[in-house]
C-alpha cells in the first residue's frame, strides 16, 4: 500500500511535473505564436514603408521636362537668327543637304528645315521637310519642299530642360540606369560589393566576417553591408549603429530585393546615396557629386573621376577632396587598384589614372537642371493641379510654359544690371539680389522665372519664397476699390493730400508722409497714382473701408494674410513676387483672374494627357473697373513715377506700370505690362538692409533692359462697352495747362458734366 | 392658357426695358466742386483711341487654320484637344474676341459652367462694336446661369443678348 501510495504520489507528482512542462510548453507555444504575429506584422509593416518610399521615388525613368515649343507661321515677328538658335538648342544639326529628321540647312533668308516628329498634347506632329522664308524680322511663309504646299503653322520640337521626379522635392541630377557610366558600376562592385548580381540583398560570407571582427574587437565597427543595405541606410535609417539597426536593416534589404531588380536597386543606391555637404544642403548621388566636384556630367568623369567618388562612399567628410586632398588622393589610388585587381582596368589604365591630380573644381558649381527657380516652379504647380497618383507613374513628358528666349533674356538683364547698379551705389559685388516674373496675362502662362542673380542657384527661390512688403505697388488696388463705385469715383475725383494724422488701436499715433515730404493739398486721382502720393491714398483707403481694399486684394488673388492695418494702405504687407504678379495679372488681362501656371500639359509614357484639375478661371473684377485701373497705370508711366520709360522705350508706349518703394529704401519694386508680357521685379538684399534703390532706380532698371529686347506689344486700351473718352482739361500732370484737352475714361452712365482744374 | 403664358412674358420683358430706361434717366452725377466750365481750347489726340480701331481687322490665316482644326476635335467628340487648339491661337492673338467665344463654347460643352461664363465675359469685353458675338456671348452666359441655376443672373444676361441686337 505505502509502496502503492507511494507509486501514487510519483504518480502524481509526475504527472504535475508533466502538467507543468505541458503548460510551459502550451505557454512558450502561445508565446511563439504571438511573438511571430508581431513579428510578422512589422514585417507587413515595414515592407509596406519601402515599397511605399521607393515606389515614391521610382529611380528608373524620371519625367522629362520641355520648354514651350516654338510656334512658327506665315506673318508671325520672328528674326530668322533666332530661329537657328532655337533650332541649334533643340539639337538640330547644320548640314548641307537634308537627309533626316533634326537637320536644318541655312540659305540667305531662307531656312530648310527637316523637323522631328513629336507627341504633343492634342497629337503627333509629324516630321516634315520644310522650307521657311524670312523677310525682315518677319516670316513670310512656311512651304513642304516635296509638294510645295503652304503650311500654316508649325511647332518646332521643344528644348528638353531638365529631367525631374515629380514627387521629389530635391535638387538632384537624377540619373537613369543606362546613363550610368560602365566603370561607376564596375568600381562600386569591386570596392563596395562583390557578390552584388548574386546574392538576395544580404552577403551572409560578408556578414560572418563582420561578425568575426566586431567580436574581436568587442564593438560593432565593421559593415559588411551589400549596396542593397547601404541604400536602405541611406534612404530609410539613422546613421547610429545598434544591433537592432542592422536587424532592421536586413529585413527590408531582403524585402527591397524580394520587389525590385538589382537595375532598379542599383539606379536608386545611385541617385540616392550621401556623398558630400554643401553648406545645408547634403549632395546626394553620383550624378549631383560630379555636377558639385567636378562641374561636369557624370557621363564625362574619367575612371580616376569616378573612382574619387566610388572611395567617398565611405565617408564623405573623411575623405572630402576638397578638404582632405592627401586622404582623398590616396583612397582613389585604392579603388583604381582594386578595379585593376579584378581586371575592369588594365595596366596602362591604372597608370595613367593614379598619376593625375585629383580634378577637383575649384567652386562647388550646383545646377540639376538649367533653369532651376523656374523648374523649383513646375513641380509646385504639379502638385497644386495633378493627382500625387498620377505622379507615380514612370516617364512622365511635362509640357511647360518656359520662354527659353525670355529666361535667357531676363537672367542676363538681372546679371548686367545689378552689376551697375552695385557698381553706382557703392555696394561690394553680390550685395544686391533680385528676383523676377514674366508671364503672359491672358493666359497666365510663366514664361521666365528668376529666383537669383546667379542662374546656377536655386538654394533660395526669391520669385516663390521671398516675402517682402510690397509698397505702392498696392496702390491699384485701392483705386481700384474707388473706381469700383462709379457714382462716387471717377479717374479725375479730387482726393485730399493735405497732412493727416491718424489715431491707431493701440494708442500710437501715425502720420504718414509723401516720398517729397511735401503735401499736395487737392489732387485729381490720376494724378494721386501717378505721382503716387502716399497722403491721398491712405486717406482714400480709409474712407473706402480697410475690409474693401482687403476684399480687392482678394479678388485680385492675393491669398497671404493682409493686416487690418492702415499702414497696409502703403504697403506694409509681405507678398512674394510670384504673388505681386499674380494681382497685377488680373489687372493686366482685363479682370480675369487665371491661377498662373507653368504646365500646359503631362503625358504619360503612352502619350495620354493626365487629367488635372480644372483651372478655377473666375471673373471677379468688372471689365470696365479693370480698365479704368489699367489706364491709370499707363498714366503713371506717362506721367508719373515711371516717366523714365518713355525716355527709354519710346517705341514700346504705350506701357502701363506701377513703382514700389518700401522704409529705408530696402525693397525697390515694379510691375509693368504691355498688350501681352507682364513682368514683376524686385531688387533688395537678403539681409533687409538697404539697398539705396527707389522702385525707379532699381527693379525699374531691370525691367526696362529686359524690355529693350523682349520688345512688348504696346497696351491697347480697348474700352469695354461701359466706358466712353471725353476731353477734359488736362490734369495728369501739375505743369500741365487746363487750357489743354485730354481724353479721360468713363463709367459711360457716370460721365461728370464737370470738372474743376487743378 | 398658352397666349396668356406668352402675354405674361411680353410684358415682363416690356417692364425690364421700361426699368432698364427708368435707371439710364437718372443718371449719378459726381459733383466736384467748380465755378463755371471750362472750355477747352484744343482737341487732343489720344494714343490709345487711335489703336483700338485695330480690334475689327481681318482674321489671320493661322487663326483660321487653328479654328478648323478645333472644330475638327470637336466633331470627334474631343472638346480638350479642341480647346488646347483654341489657346494655341489664343496665345498668338491673346484679344481676338472671336477665340474667347469659341472657347467659351468648347467649355460649355465640357459643361463647365463657370469657366463658359468667365470666357464669355472676356469675349464681351473684347469684342468693341460687334454685337452679333457680344449677343451670342450673352446667349451663352445666359445658358451657362440657366445650368448654374442662377435664374435671376440668366435673365439678366438674356436680356442682354436681345438689346444687343
Amino acid at each position: 500500500m505505502p509502496k502503492k501510495r507511494k507509486t501514487s504520489r510519483k504518480r502524481k507528482a509526475q504527472s504535475k511535473k508533466k502538467k507543468g512542462t505541458s503548460l510551459f510548453k502550451k505557454w512558450m507555444l502561445q508565446l511563439i505564436v504571438i511573438l511571430g504575429c508581431v513579428f510578422l506584422s512589422y514585417c507587413v509593416l515595414l515592407d509596406f514603408q519601402i515599397r511605399k518610399e521607393f515606389d515614391g521615388k521610382r529611380w528608373s525613368v524620371p519625367a522629362r521636362v520641355y520648354a514651350q515649343p516654338l510656334e512658327l507661321y506665315a506673318g508671325r515677328r520672328y528674326e530668322q537668327r533666332l530661329v537657328v538658335e532655337r533650332l541649334k538648342n533643340a539639337a538640330y544639326q547644320n548640314v548641307s543637304t537634308l537627309s533626316g529628321p533634326g537637320q536644318f540647312r541655312l540659305q540667305g533668308s531662307t531656312i530648310e528645315v527637316y523637323t522631328r516628329q513629336f507627341h504633343y498634347w492634342d497629337g503627333i506632329e509629324s516630321a516634315k521637310k520644310l522650307k521657311i522664308r524670312f523677310s525682315g524680322q518677319q516670316i513670310t511663309d512656311i512651304t513642304q519642299i516635296i509638294s510645295d504646299q503652304n503650311v500654316s503653322i508649325i511647332r518646332l520640337t521643344p528644348t528638353l530642360i531638365g529631367k525631374v521626379f515629380p514627387l521629389h522635392d530635391e535638387d538632384r541630377v537624377l540619373i537613369t540606369y543606362e546613363e550610368i557610366p560602365e566603370t561607376l558600376i564596375q568600381a562600386l562592385i569591386a570596392v563596395e560589393d562583390r557578390s552584388y548580381f548574386e546574392h538576395f540583398g544580404l552577403d551572409p560570407f560578408g556578414i560572418l566576417r563582420s561578425i568575426y571582427v566586431n567580436v574581436i574587437r568587442g564593438k560593432v565597427t565593421q559593415g559588411g553591408s551589400t549596396l542593397t543595405q547601404q541604400l536602405i541606410k541611406n534612404m530609410f535609417l539613422t546613421h547610429e549603429r545598434t544591433f537592432t539597426r542592422k536587424i532592421n536593416e536586413m529585413l527590408m534589404a531582403v524585402m527591397l530585393e524580394y520587389h525590385y531588380t538589382k537595375e532598379n536597386i542599383l539606379s536608386a543606391y545611385v541617385n540616392e546615396i550621401y556623398l558630400g555637404q554643401n553648406g545645408q544642403r547634403s549632395i546626394h548621388g553620383f550624378g549631383t557629386a560630379a555636377e558639385f566636384y567636378f562641374s561636369k556630367p557624370l557621363a564625362e568623369l574619367s575612371n580616376a573621376e569616378i573612382a574619387l567618388l566610388v572611395g567617398m562612399v565611405k565617408g564623405a567628410s573623411y575623405y572630402n577632396p576638397r578638404k582632405q586632398s592627401e586622404r582623398a588622393l590616396n583612397r582613389r589610388n585604392l579603388v583604381l587598384n582594386l578595379l585593376h585587381e579584378q581586371d575592369f582596368i588594365n595596366e596602362a589604365e591604372l597608370i595613367h589614372a593614379t598619376s593625375k591630380p585629383l580634378g577637383v573644381s575649384d567652386k562647388p558649381r550646383w545646377s540639376s537642371a538649367k533653369y532651376p527657380a523656374y523648374i523649383d516652379l513646375v513641380r509646385r504647380h504639379l502638385k497644386r493641379d495633378y493627382r500625387i497618383d498620377d505622379l507615380r507613374n514612370e516617364g512622365l513628358q511635362i509640357h511647360t510654359t518656359l520662354d527659353v528666349n525670355t529666361q535667357e533674356i531676363a537672367q542676363n538683364s538681372v546679371t548686367r544690371s545689378l552689376s551697375k547698379l552695385e557698381k553706382g551705389k557703392g555696394f561690394s559685388s553680390g550685395t544686391l539680389q533680385s528676383a523676377l516674373v514674366v508671364v503672359e496675362q491672358h493666359s497666365g502662362e510663366v514664361l521666365a522665372l528668376i529666383g537669383d542673380r546667379n542662374k546656377d542657384k536655386n538654394a533660395f527661390n526669391r520669385a516663390m519664397d521671398a516675402k517682402r512688403p510690397i509698397g505702392s505697388l498696392i496702390k491699384p488696388a485701392i483705386y481700384m476699390t474707388a473706381l469700383n463705385r462709379p457714382a462716387k469715383y471717377n479717374v479725375l475725383s479730387s482726393l485730399d493730400d493735405s497732412r493727416l494724422v491718424l489715431q491707431q488701436k493701440n494708442g500710437k499715433r501715425w502720420e504718414p508722409n509723401n516720398y517729397d515730404k511735401r503735401t499736395h493739398g487737392n489732387v485729381p486721382l490720376v494724378r494721386s497714382i501717378a505721382k503716387s502720393y502716399n497722403i491721398s491714398t491712405v486717406r482714400l483707403g480709409m474712407a473706402l473701408g480697410l475690409e474693401n481694399v482687403i476684399q480687392t486684394l482678394k479678388n485680385l488673388g492675393v491669398t497671404s494674410a493682409i493686416p487690418r492695418l492702415p499702414s497696409m494702405l502703403l504697403g506694409a504687407l509681405n507678398l512674394s513676387p510670384y504673388e505681386v504678379t499674380q494681382m497685377y495679372q488680373t489687372i493686366a488681362s482685363g479682370g480675369l483672374q487665371i491661377p498662373l501656371r507653368t504646365i500646359r500639359s503631362v503625358l504619360d509614357s503612352n502619350g495620354q494627357p493626365l487629367k488635372r484639375y480644372d483651372l478655377a478661371v473666375r471673373e471677379y473684377i468688372k471689365p470696365e473697373t479693370a480698365f479704368l485701373t489699367q489706364y491709370l497705370l499707363t498714366e503713371v508711366v506717362q506721367n508719373g513715377t515711371a516717366r523714365r520709360l518713355t525716355r527709354e522705350l519710346p517705341s514700346l508706349m504705350p506701357l502701363a506700370g506701377k513703382t514700389g518703394t518700401t522704409n529705408a529704401l530696402r525693397d525697390s519694386w515694379f510691375a509693368g505690362f504691355g498688350d501681352r508680357i507682364l513682368s514683376v521685379v524686385w531688387v533688395g538684399r537678403d539681409n533687409n538692409q538697404t539697398a539705396k534703390l527707389t522702385g525707379s532706380t532699381g527693379a525699374m532698371q531691370i525691367w526696362v533692359d529686359m524690355m529693350k529686347k523682349i520688345k512688348p506689344e504696346p497696351l491697347l486700351l480697348i474700352e469695354p462697352e461701359e466706358v466712353e473718352w471725353r476731353d477734359y482739361p488736362d490734369m495728369s500732370n501739375p505743369k500741365s495747362s487746363c487750357a489743354q484737352a485730354k481724353s479721360y475714361p468713363f463709367i459711360k452712365k457716370y460721365v461728370p458734366d464737370y470738372i474743376d482744374c487743378y | 392658357m398658352r397666349d396668356c403664358r406668352l402675354f405674361l412674358v411680353i410684358m415682363m420683358l416690356f417692364l425690364t426695358a421700361c426699368a432698364e430706361q427708368a435707371t439710364k434717366s437718372v443718371v449719378l452725377v459726381p459733383v466736384e466742386e467748380r465755378n463755371a466750365p471750362v472750355t477747352v481750347k484744343n482737341k487732343s489726340a489720344s494714343i490709345h483711341k487711335e489703336k483700338s480701331r485695330e480690334v475689327n481687322k481681318q482674321q489671320e490665316p493661322v487663326i483660321i487654320a487653328l479654328l478648323k482644326d478645333a472644330d475638327k476635335f470637336s466633331g470627334q467628340g474631343e472638346s480638350a484637344k479642341a480647346a488646347a487648339t483654341i489657346e494655341r491661337a489664343l496665345r498668338i492673338e491673346p484679344r481676338n474676341a472671336l477665340l474667347w467665344h469659341r472657347l467659351s463654347v468648347v467649355r460649355f460643352q465640357q459643361q463647365q459652367w463657370q469657366q463658359t461664363i468667365a470666357m464669355a465675359r472676356k469675349s464681351i469685353a473684347l469684342a468693341g462694336n460687334n454685337r452679333k458675338l457680344k449677343s451670342d456671348n450673352w446667349g451663352l452666359i445666359a445658358k451657362a446661369y440657366g445650368k448654374l441655376g442662377d435664374k435671376r443672373k440668366a435673365n439678366d444676361a438674356r436680356n442682354k443678348q436681345t438689346n444687343q441686337g
